[in-house]
């Protein structure tokens, strides 16, 4: 499945009455970031029931860290799951920038990431990668669950290998296309 | 906490050490001066992103402290313009797109829409296909009302009910995953019947299934039914009499709840309802409780027709033959479906041409929304969420 | 068994109404279709649900159609307690597009006329609060006539977006 945590264990330096541990500063901070990513309750349609079905018991997110905040004060992460139409366009703009950085997105479901299945409609915006910008696309109609974990695996990978300094990779990785 | 002016037992002297005193402050006039002023009302917006709006409604309340004074439902948030997707395509390549109106219960679109072209075609279904989408109904109705119980849940705080529903979802769409290949969006219906028959233990794995889930109701009920912050919250909220109810329009367990028994499978019976054994579950009450208990209860129902499906399921094929390009005589049909939410109906205007000149979707959730309106005014915020909850909404379908 | 009687019921109801009110009544099984002439549409409608024999008191659908050439108003009305409904067909004029609110018989077709406003441009006359639902409120023209041609807007927060032709399976 991969690397969960890097192991941290073996460069505890120890000493009588405790340890120390010695690491880079993006190694800390990426080790807790990616571990505990607070993902916006953003969920639009079909794709946000598949949503919720990999945070409930048989799937589980719990266990990566994962828990689903209401405001976007407190998200790390957006997974915009469904459809999105012009009229909710400007609310999703507008939610991206209410996120703190480092924030990142994750398009769940081929209608988030290019339309889906409504190409052909004027009400919709065309992925919504044209509103915002996207870390991660995972493809499906919906994606299974198993899809979704394993785009929100790689993402905690991209964001392993970020730095402080707050300069980001900007290719994004698509999943189960 | 009166606020009658109480007399001091040791009142204090006037003397020539302390301060002269200002003029006594009346606090009953006062306060009842406050409440002449009359408020404006503070105008508060719920949603589009909000955790227990079921999906994108936007609530614009006015609000008097933490009671609601007005609200007004803003919806189109999810709007696509299905309909007019139907017009540029032939009739049955509109039907992958009906999964994706109410996605909780995708089959319930799909057979709306498969029966309206039916009717309009006079295409025929044979009896093993009749019976066997009876079957994926009621098994996709119980997916629904464990993801209602959940959500409703989870919207009053109670968030445990979700992993318990969650589990027992799981189970369902596994099973439908055995027959149709998906865990959604299934589109296994078809213009004349099914595209394939059921795999070989199917049927065993549903009767399981339906144990199960009879074993697990009674800690449903300890989660929720007999729950007394539950009842609290729930019990006499958002009352809707029965007169109000066929008004405003309102169809499924919503209308059962204020005690009109309408449910299509009874009233006007299509595919084998007519030979099945089930009661129509409607309650008195009319409240926020009922509608739950509503749904909680055709939980029993469904499996009590599942079991029957089984015993009287005919060997046969599985799908009339139609034609490659389907071009139905010029008219106008409509179909009509209880679906988890209400009365789905699909009617479709056709002038014998291979598309459809008209697609209309009458989405239960949308005619069940409007009530939503009138019967907040006057209950807290937090009444608001429950209401919304039991009415049971998917905004897919009313916005399509 | 059922037609005959709804049929009778029907002609009862609709019995006080001026002639050529309702241009066409046919009955199959339990459903019924009129066509009646936009003139008589309220009273058609009123007398239906206030009739003690037909009793089509349930709002079940409101919508519309538009041909190309001619636009129709498409009302459902049930009965509950009877087990029948009657399917109403109104033309309405498709340059100007005109109808009777029923919104004060029942409050359920609110959300109904404001849809079929925003998709044919029919105005309601009556109708509380006549704006558009589904659409964004900037939205121009009406989608669901047939003339109705797509501008995109160019930019995705606003506006049409362009219709990717080549997707339509």
């Amino acid at each position: 499945m991969g690397e969960v945590s890097p192991d941290l264990q073996s460069r505890v330096v120890k000493f009588p009455g405790g340890g120390v541990l010695v690491a880079g500063i993006d190694e800390i901070f990426n080790w807790a970031r990616s571990n505990s990513m607070w993902s916006l309750t953003f969920g639009l349609s079909c794709c946000a029931i598949e949503m919720m079905a990999t945070a409930a018991s048989h799937y589980d997110l719990d266990r990566f860290g994962i828990l689903f905040r209401a405001t976007p004060r407190q998200a790390d992460v957006m997974i915009v799951a469904g459809w999105v139409s012009v009229k909710m366009a400007p609310f999703i703009r507008r939610l991206y920038e209410q996120m703190p950085d480092p924030k990142h997105v994750l398009a769940m479901g081929g209608c988030a990431c290019a339309g889906g299945p409504y190409r052909d409609s004027e009400t919709i915006v065309k992925g919504v990668g044209e509103i915002v910008p996207v870390d991660v696309f995972v493809y499906g109609c919906p994606p299974r669950p198993e899809n979704l974990i394993h785009g929100l695996i790689k993402l905690q990978e991209r964001i392993r290998e970020e730095s402080i300094l707050g300069i980001k990779s900007r290719e994004p990785i698509t999943v189960g296309g | 906490m009166s606020l009658e002016p109480r007399t001091d037992p040791n009142p204090p002297t006037a003397g020539p050490e302390t301060p002269a005193k200002g003029p006594a402050i009346d606090a009953q006039a006062l306060h009842q001066e406050i409440l002449d002023l009359g408020t404006q009302g503070m105008v508060m917006n719920m949603g589009p992103q909000h955790p227990s709006t079921h999906g994108v409604l936007r609530l614009i309340l006015t609000l008097d402290g933490e009671e609601v004074m007005a609200c007004e439902p803003m919806i189109g948030y999810l709007h696509r313009g299905l309909e007019k997707m139907a017009e540029r395509r032939p009739y049955r390549h509109f039907l992958p797109f009906t999964d994706r109106l109410d996605y909780v219960c995708s089959l319930a679109n799909n057979l709306a829409c498969a029966q309206a072209i039916e009717r309009l075609a006079g295409v025929e279904v044979p009896e093993r296909a009749q019976w066997l989408r009876v079957a994926l109904m009621e098994l996709n109705r119980i997916a629904s009302h464990l993801l209602f119980l959940g959500t409703f849940g989870t919207d009053l705080g109670a968030t445990t009910m979700l992993l318990y529903a969650f589990r027992e979802r799981e189970e369902a769409l596994a099973l439908l995953e055995a027959i149709t290949g998906a865990r959604l969006t299934y589109n296994w219906i078809r213009v004349g019947g099914l595209p394939d028959d059921m795999p070989e233990t199917w049927d065993e794995g549903v009767l399981a299934f339906c144990d199960l889930l009879e074993s697990r109701l009674p800690e449903y009920d300890r989660l929720l039914t007999d729950n007394p912050i539950f009842r609290r919250r729930t019990e006499g909220v958002g009352v809707v009499s029965s007169e109000d109810a066929k008004a405003y329009g309102l169809t499924g367990p919503t209308l059962r709840a204020s005690g009109v028994a309408y449910d299509i499978r009874r009233w006007a019976p299509y595919e084998k309802y007519a030979e099945i054994d089930f009661d129509v579950v409607v309650l008195r009450d009319g409240d926020t409780f009922a509608r739950y208990l509503a749904r909680r209860l055709e939980l029993e129902q469904s499996v009590r027709i599942l079991r029957q499906v089984f015993d009287k399921l005919p060997e046969g094929p599985i799908a009339s033959k139609v034609g490659k390009v389907l071009k139905p005589p010029p008219g106008i049909a409509f179909s009509q479906v209880e679906s988890p939410r209400g009365e789905l109906s699909f009617t479709m205007v056709s002038d014998g041409s291979p598309n459809p000149v008209r697609v209309h979707i009458r989405a239960p959730s949308f005619a069940n929304l409007t009530v939503l309106a009138d019967l907040v005014v006057g209950n807290k915020v937090a009444d608001v969420v429950a209401i919304l909850g039991s009415i049971d909404i998917v905004l897919g379908e009313v916005d399509r | 068994m059922m037609e005959r009687d709804f049929g009778s019921a029907l002609r009862t109801a609709l019995a006080g109404l001026p002639e050529g009110a309702v241009e066409s009544l046919e009955v199959s099984g339990s459903v019924a279709t009129l066509r009646v002439n936009l003139g008589s549409l309220r009273a058609v409608l009123e007398s239906l649900k206030s009739s003690p024999e037909a009793a089509c008191d349930f709002p079940a659908n409101l919508t519309a159609y538009d041909t190309g050439e001619e636009m129709f108003l498409v009302y459902r009305l049930a009965s509950i307690e009877r087990g029948w409904q009657a399917l109403v067909l109104c033309r309405v004029d498709r340059s100007e597009p005109v109808a009777p609110s029923v919104t004060d018989l029942w409050p359920g077709f609110n959300w109904f006329e404001r849809e079929v406003y925003d998709m044919f441009g029919v105005r309601f006359e009556g109708h509380p609060d006549l704006r558009r639902i589904l659409l964004p409120d900037d939205w121009e023209g009406f989608p669901f006539r047939k003339d109705y041609v797509s501008r995109p807007s160019g930019s995705p927060l606003r506006g049409p977006q362009p219709i990717d032709r080549g997707a339509q399976g």
